[in-house]
């Protein structure tokens, strides 16, 4: 027997928090919310099991950030066929401070998007980030230092090389 | 940028987004997993109605055509690998090609009894060298094996032998895989030594492994990396390059998998990637 209040204080302890990650992951946000939802009715369907996991949160993560991919697939082909016929994707966004990070999140190629937030935003070791992805721990680690490197070159706050001042 | 101002900005994120995000009632998910499992019991029947008015079909037509697509019920019921099968790279430059039903895995975790060998009925190996898709590594020793046995149970106890081995004998192994109805099931298994990596980098290995199981079938890629702290290349992108052709030919298929990438091999016409699928962790006990 499946138990719904259990299921139902995992899922509002942690919807919003995963929803944030995925968006991080995908740089879209109702792709996100939509695959997260889809992720945690897909976690109900097979409760019995999925309680039990040594984290279902990072089950849920992974469910929704392969529903997500998909998804996204689909609408970078969407995005190429309004780019070739001209019309412009109107896409709303939160403030201009998460427009410009998640705009220089979408340049990293997946594999370091992903490392970063798992990383950076859920908190998670290196090692955890490793058995998540299904990546060796030192491909994590370079994953992580390309990723840095590029969104810092990304969003302009590279450290300047110091200027010499003698002539 | 420092690594405490990229967690400052990603937690900014994840804050504002936490924030204005309101989520569906629970009850509706609730709602909608209980569809979801309702949709696939019934799927289930259909499919057991189809396989009925097509068995005869099916059973002429294998033989006929073994690259259509499969349909419901046709997998699970070949022992023998059809000879017209052509697995990715035979032929290439660098791979050879093994028919041995009784070939050794590639993967045996604790170097004893091969666990891939009880009640196998036929077999395929492909082995050459590595490809370097996503990362640059150095040269991999990579192994294809194609497994077929007398039945689902042999197949399903291979592969968990396998993982029985890897868990007892020092390899890290993923969150097992499965696919919404669990008649596929999927499994990466690693073995490697990075300790050294960082000081003498020449004696850095990597063995890394995908177990690929679907009713009778069996399918293992294996890669053996030296002087490198690079994954080898079974990533998700190529392991669907891999499969397709498998799957053309009724035999392994990951049905319900996600692959973010098209799954069209290198030089190949990507006209026809293979439609996204979904494949979910399996559980995994505290």
């Amino acid at each position: 027997m499946r138990d719904s209040s259990e299921f139902d204080a995992f899922y509002a302890a942690t919807g919003r928090r995963l929803v944030a990650q995925v968006y991080a992951m995908t740089g879209d946000r109702a792709e996100a919310e939509d695959a997260v939802a889809e992720a945690y009715a897909r976690a109900w369907q097979r409760w019995g099991t999925v309680a039990h996991c040594h984290d279902p949160a990072a089950w849920v993560r992974t469910v929704a950030f392969r529903i997500a991919v998909s998804s996204w697939r689909r609408a970078v082909n969407r995005r190429s066929a309004h780019a070739r016929l001209g019309r412009p994707v109107p896409a709303p966004e939160p403030g201009p401070d998460t427009v410009a990070l998640v705009r220089a999140l979408r340049q990293l190629p997946a594999a370091q998007r992903r490392a970063v937030v798992l990383f950076h935003l859920a908190g998670l070791s290196v090692g955890e980030v490793a058995q998540e992805t299904g990546a060796s721990l030192s491909a994590v680690k370079v994953r992580l230092s390309r990723g840095r490197r590029a969104l810092a070159a990304l969003l302009g706050n590279d450290q300047e090389a110091p200027c010499s001042t003698t002539r | 940028m420092f690594d405490d101002e990229v967690t400052d900005r990603l937690r900014r994120l994840g804050n504002e987004i936490e924030e204005t995000t309101v989520l569906a009632p629970a009850a509706t998910v609730r709602t909608r997993g209980d569809r979801r499992r309702a949709g696939a019991g019934a799927a289930v029947g259909v499919g057991v109605t189809i396989l009925a008015i097509t068995a005869g079909v099916a059973v002429v037509g294998m033989d006929a055509d073994p690259f259509q697509a499969p349909g419901p019920g046709s997998r699970g019921d070949r022992t023998t690998i059809p000879a017209t099968l052509v697995m990715l790279h035979e032929g290439e430059s660098g791979w050879q090609r093994s028919d041995d039903p009784a070939v050794s895995s590639s993967v045996n975790p604790c170097q004893d009894a091969d666990a891939t060998l009880p009640g196998r009925t036929d077999a395929r190996t492909l082995t050459g060298r590595g490809l370097a898709v996503e990362e640059e590594h150095s040269p991999s020793l990579v192994t294809h094996q194609l497994f077929l046995y007398a039945d689902d149970a042999a197949a399903r106890a291979a592969f968990d032998g396998l993982a029985t081995e890897a868990a007892a004998c020092g390899w890290g192994n993923s969150v097992p895989m499965m696919n919404r109805d669990e008649t596929s099931t999927m499994l990466r298994l690693r073995k490697q030594d990075s300790g050294t990596y960082q000081q003498v980098k020449d004696r850095y290995w990597l063995h890394d492994a995908v177990v690929v199981r679907d009713g009778n079938a069996l399918f293992l890629a294996s890669s053996e990396t030296k002087g490198s702290g690079m994954t080898s290349n079974l990533a998700d992108q190529e392991l669907g390059w891999i499969l397709d052709p498998i799957c053309r030919a009724r035999l392994v298929c990951r049905s319900g998998w996600a692959s973010p990438l098209p799954s069209v091999p290198a030089g190949h016409s990507p006209g026809d990637p293979t439609p996204p699928r979904v494949l979910e962790p399996g559980p995994t006990s505290k």
